[in-house]
C-alpha cells in the first residue's frame, strides 16, 4: 500500500514542531487508537456501546485511487483495536466518504451527521440507523478525537 | 392538460346543491396546485370581515399536480380557509389517500360553502356526489366514525377525511384526520368542518389513469429519484424508525427537542425514540399513496393503563408535546396520550402545547388545581394530559378556555407573554435555539409558528440544494437569506405537494412538474413561483389583518439554555433586518415592494 508510512514534517524552526501522520496510515490509527481511549467523553458517550466500525475513504479517481479502510473495534467506551482494514474486514457499520470529505471532518467544517445529510458520507446499506442515532454524542466525539490526531494529508 | 383534472367540486351545504367549478390553467400554472393555489381562490372569498366558522367562510380540499401520478410521494393534499385559531390565513398539508382519491373520481378539489343545517357527510363516488345525513355519527370519535363510514358506504378502502368532538365543539385548533390517521392538524381546519356540520367526506375515485405528458419517463425518473434517495439519511431514519427517530439527535445533538415547556435541557428522551418505540411496540408501519418511505407507525399496546390496542403510533411533534414537553418518559403512556388527540381529533402540536403550558404555570405558581377543575399536572405524569384532553375536546369547564389555545389560556391568567406560540399559533418541536433558522421561520411564517413552510433545521443540519444555492454553514449563523429560499421552496413543494420527508432536490423537482403537465416548467420558474406564493400568502394575511409587529419569538424562546444549543439565543430582529432586506419588503408595514408584486404578477391582488 503506497500510504502506508509515516511521514515527519518539517514546520519551520520552532520547537512547536511535532510529527505528523498520514491519514490514512497504520500509524495515524494507531495514535487515533491511543488518543481515543484517552478520551473520557467519548467513553461516557458510548458507555454501553458495542460493535466496530470501517472508516472508508473513496476512491475518487484523483488523490485515492483504491478506497482505503480503517478498521475500528468499539466496546463498551473503549477501543479494543484500531487497524489498517484487510480486504477482508466486515463491520456493522461503514461509514464513508471521499478523501476531500474526511479533510472537512477533521478541520471541524462538517460534523458526522452533517456529513450525512448532506450526503458527503455515507452509512453501509443495512447498517442499524436506530443505533447510530442514538450514539451521535459518541460519533462526535470519534470525529474530535480523529482531528486530534496530528495528521498529515496526501495531497499536501 | 396533463397533471389536473380541470374542475372542482363545488358543494354548497346551506342549499345541498353541488356543481363542478373549471379549473384555470394559467392559474394553476402560476400557483401549482394546493397551497398556492388555494390560497389564491380564497383570496377573492374571504377578507377580515369573514367569519371563520362561518358559513361565508370556504373550506377547499385541494390536490396538486402530481396526485394520483407515479410521483413518490406527490399525493398528498391540502385543506384550507381561513383559519378560527389564527384569523388569518390558514391550511394544512396532509398524507393518506384521500388526494389520490379525489384526483381518482375525477376533481382537482373540493370547495365546501355554506353550512349544512344538521350534521351531514359527502360521499363522492365519482361523478356520483351525495349530501348525507351524518346524526349517526355526530358525537362519535375518529375511529368509530371510519368504522361506521366504511360499513355504511360499503366502500373499505376509500379515501375518508372526518372529525372528533373537537371539530364538532369547534375547539379552535381541532384536527381533520384522513384515512389510517394521518392529520390535517394546523390552524384549525376540523372547527371550520364542525362549524359547516360537516362530520366527514367520503371520496372513492375510480379513474387511476390521470393523464400526463411523459409517462414512461416519470415512470423511470420516479424509480431513478427513489433509488437514489433511499441512500439519503432522512430518508432511511424516517422509513426505518418513523419520524420520531429523529429524537435522540435533536434532543442529545443540537437541543432542538424542547422539554419541561421550553426550560429544560438535560431531559432524557431516550425512552421515546423511534428506536426505542421500534424494539418495544411497534407492530407495523404505514404509507401514503405513492409513498416509498412509509414513516408511519402502528403499535400495539395490549396490556395496563395506557393500553392503545392496535393504533397509529407517535411521530416526532407529539412525542414532543406529549413527551419531553412536560418531560414524560414513558413511551406506551404518550401513545395512549397520542390517541385520545387522535380519536378527538386535536392537533397534538397546538393542543398539547397548550396542556404543556398549564404544567409550565402549576410549576411556576401562575395557576393552582383550583384554576384547572381540580387537575393537578406534574412533570411527567401524562394522566393529568388525558383529563384535559377530554375537557378541551367537551369544550367542558377549564376545557373551554384552554380550547381557544394557549394565548387566550395564558392571557386569562395575566401571562399572555409564556404562551410559547407566534401569531396564535403554538410552536412545533424545533427549538430555535438549537437552530437560527427556525427564529426567522416562525417569526415570518404565513400561518403562524410553524416548521411546515420553512424546515430550516433541517438545512441547518446538513441538507443543502445546489439549485436553490441553500447550504448552511452554522446551524447558530444569522441565515435568514437561506430561510426565505426554503420559504420559497416549501411553498412549491406544499403546493406540488410532495413530501417534505422525501428529498427532492429544486431541480428535480422542476423536472417532474415538466414530465408530469408537459408545461416548460425551469428551475427558474419553479423558484419564482415559489417566491410568487410566499408573497401572495402575505398579502393574504394583510388583507386578513396581519400586523408584522407580531413578528418574534415568544419570552421563553429566548432563554438561553445549557446543553446541546450551547446558550445560544437567535437574533431575531437581525434575522428579520437581513430577511426584509433580501425579499425587498417594507420592514416597518411588511408589504411587499410594488415592484417585487409587479414582478412576480400579482399587481391584480395588491
Amino acid at each position: 500500500m503506497i500510504l502506508n508510512y509515516q511521514l515527519t514534517v518539517d514546520n519551520g524552526d520552532t520547537p512547536m514542531n511535532k510529527e505528523k501522520l498520514l491519514f490514512p496510515s497504520e500509524e495515524w490509527v494507531a495514535k487515533y487508537w491511543e488518543l481515543l481511549n484517552a478520551n473520557a467523553a467519548y467513553k461516557d458517550a458510548a458507555s454501553d456501546w458495542e460493535g466496530d466500525f470501517i472508516f472508508e475513504v473513496n476512491a475518487d479517481g484523483d488523490i485515492i485511487k483504491e478506497p482505503m479502510k480503517l478498521y475500528i473495534d468499539l466496546w463498551h467506551g473503549d477501543c479494543r483495536e484500531a487497524r489498517m482494514a484487510k480486504d477482508d474486514d466486515k463491520a456493522e457499520f461503514t461509514y464513508s466518504g471521499t478523501y476531500a470529505n474526511w479533510k472537512k471532518l477533521f478541520a471541524g467544517e462538517i460534523d458526522p451527521i452533517k456529513g450525512l445529510m448532506s450526503r458527503k458520507f455515507s452509512l453501509g446499506k443495512g447498517d442499524n440507523m436506530g443505533k447510530i442515532m442514538r450514539y451521535t454524542k459518541a460519533a462526535a466525539e470519534l470525529v474530535s478525537t480523529a482531528a486530534s490526531v496530528p495528521t498529515k494529508f496526501v495531497d499536501e | 392538460m396533463y397533471g389536473y383534472r380541470g374542475k372542482i367540486l363545488r358543494v354548497d351545504l346551506s342549499t345541498g346543491v353541488t356543481s363542478e367549478l373549471k379549473l384555470d390553467l394559467e392559474m394553476a400554472r402560476k400557483y401549482i396546485g394546493g397551497m398556492g393555489l388555494g390560497c389564491r381562490l380564497l383570496f377573492d372569498l374571504i377578507d377580515e370581515s369573514t367569519d371563520p366558522l362561518g358559513p361565508e367562510n370556504p373550506l377547499l380540499f385541494l390536490t396538486g399536480p402530481f396526485c394520483g401520478t407515479m410521483v413518490p410521494t406527490g399525493s398528498k393534499a391540502t385543506v384550507c380557509a381561513k383559519s378560527p385559531q389564527t384569523g388569518r390565513w390558514g391550511y394544512s398539508t396532509f398524507g393518506g389517500h384521500l388526494g389520490a382519491d379525489i384526483k381518482f373520481a375525477g376533481y382537482d378539489g373540493i370547495m365546501f360553502v355554506g353550512k349544512a343545517e344538521k350534521p351531514v357527510y359527502l360521499l363522492v363516488k365519482d361523478d356520483n356526489v351525495e349530501i348525507r345525513d351524518a346524526s349517526q355519527l355526530w358525537g362519535k370519535d375518529t375511529e368509530q366514525t371510519w368504522e361506521i363510514l366504511k360499513k355504511e358506504t360499503g366502500f373499505k378502502k376509500a379515501g375518508v377525511a372526518r372529525i372528533g368532538l373537537a371539530g364538532e365543539n369547534l375547539v379552535k385548533y381541532a384536527s381533520i384526520l384522513i384515512d389510517h390517521f394521518r392529520a390535517a392538524g394546523r390552524t384549525g381546519m376540523g372547527a371550520v368542518m364542525g362549524s359547516k356540520n360537516l362530520k366527514a367526506l367520503v371520496v372513492h375515485g375510480s379513474d387511476r389513469n390521470v393523464p400526463v405528458g411523459e409517462p414512461d419517463k416519470i415512470r423511470k425518473k420516479s424509480a431513478e429519484l427513489t433509488a437514489d434517495k433511499t441512500e439519503d439519511a432522512t430518508f432511511r431514519m424516517y422509513s426505518e424508525l418513523g419520524t420520531a427517530g429523529y429524537v435522540d439527535m435533536a434532543s442529545m445533538m443540537y437541543g432542538s427537542l424542547p422539554a419541561g415547556y421550553y426550560g429544560v435541557s438535560d431531559f432524557d428522551s431516550y425512552n421515546l425514540s423511534g428506536t426505542t418505540v421500534k424494539e418495544t411496540i411497534l407492530v407495523g408501519k404505514t404509507a401514503c399513496f405513492r409513498c416509498p418511505i412509509g414513516c408511519g407507525r402502528v403499535i400495539q399496546i395490549d396490556k395496563g393503563k395506557y393500553a392503545t390496542g392496535r393504533f397509529a403510533g407517535p411521530e416526532l411533534e407529539v412525542t414532543g408535546t406529549m413527551g419531553t414537553l412536560i418531560l414524560n418518559n414513558d413511551a406506551e403512556a404518550l401513545s395512549f396520550a397520542n390517541k385520545q388527540l387522535d380519536l378527538f381529533g386535536i392537533d397534538t402540536i397546538s393542543g398539547g402545547n397548550t396542556i404543556a403550558l398549564a404544567y409550565y404555570l402549576i410549576s411556576e405558581g401562575k395557576i393552582t388545581k383550583k384554576d384547572l377543575d381540580g387537575i393537578n399536572p406534574k412533570w411527567g405524569e401524562v394522566d393529568s394530559a388525558v383529563k384535559l384532553i377530554e375537557k378541551i375536546a367537551n369544550r367542558e369547564g377549564i376545557g373551554n378556555l384552554m380550547a381557544e389555545g394557549s394565548l387566550a389560556f395564558a392571557e386569562k391568567f395575566g401571562v399572555g407573554e409564556l404562551a410559547v406560540q407566534v401569531n396564535g399559533l403554538e410552536t412545533p418541536m424545533h427549538d430555535p435555539r438549537g437552530f437560527s433558522g427556525m427564529a426567522i421561520a416562525y417569526a415570518t411564517s404565513p400561518r403562524g409558528a410553524c416548521h411546515m413552510t420553512c424546515d430550516m433545521y433541517n438545512y441547518q443540519m446538513g441538507v443543502t440544494d445546489e439549485g436553490l444555492g441553500v447550504e448552511s454553514v452554522d446551524r447558530f449563523d444569522n441565515e435568514a437569506v437561506l430561510a426565505a429560499k426554503v420559504q420559497d421552496f416549501r411553498c412549491v413543494t406544499n403546493s406540488a405537494l410532495t413530501c417534505h420527508f422525501y428529498p427532492i432536490k429544486a431541480d428535480e423537482l422542476a423536472e417532474m412538474m415538466r414530465l408530469v403537465t408537459g408545461w416548460d416548467f425551469t428551475l427558474e420558474e419553479l423558484v419564482k413561483a415559489g417566491e410568487r406564493i410566499f408573497t401572495l400568502q402575505r398579502l393574504m394575511n394583510l388583507k386578513l389583518g396581519y400586523d408584522n409587529r407580531n413578528e418574534g419569538l415568544p419570552k421563553l424562546l429566548l432563554k438561553p439554555l445549557d446543553g446541546p444549543s450551547e446558550r445560544h439565543v437567535p437574533d431575531v430582529e437581525a434575522q428579520l433586518d437581513t430577511w426584509y432586506k433580501y425579499r425587498k419588503w417594507s420592514r416597518k408595514t411588511g408589504k411587499p415592494s410594488k415592484s417585487k408584486i409587479a414582478a412576480l404578477g400579482l399587481s391584480d391582488l395588491s
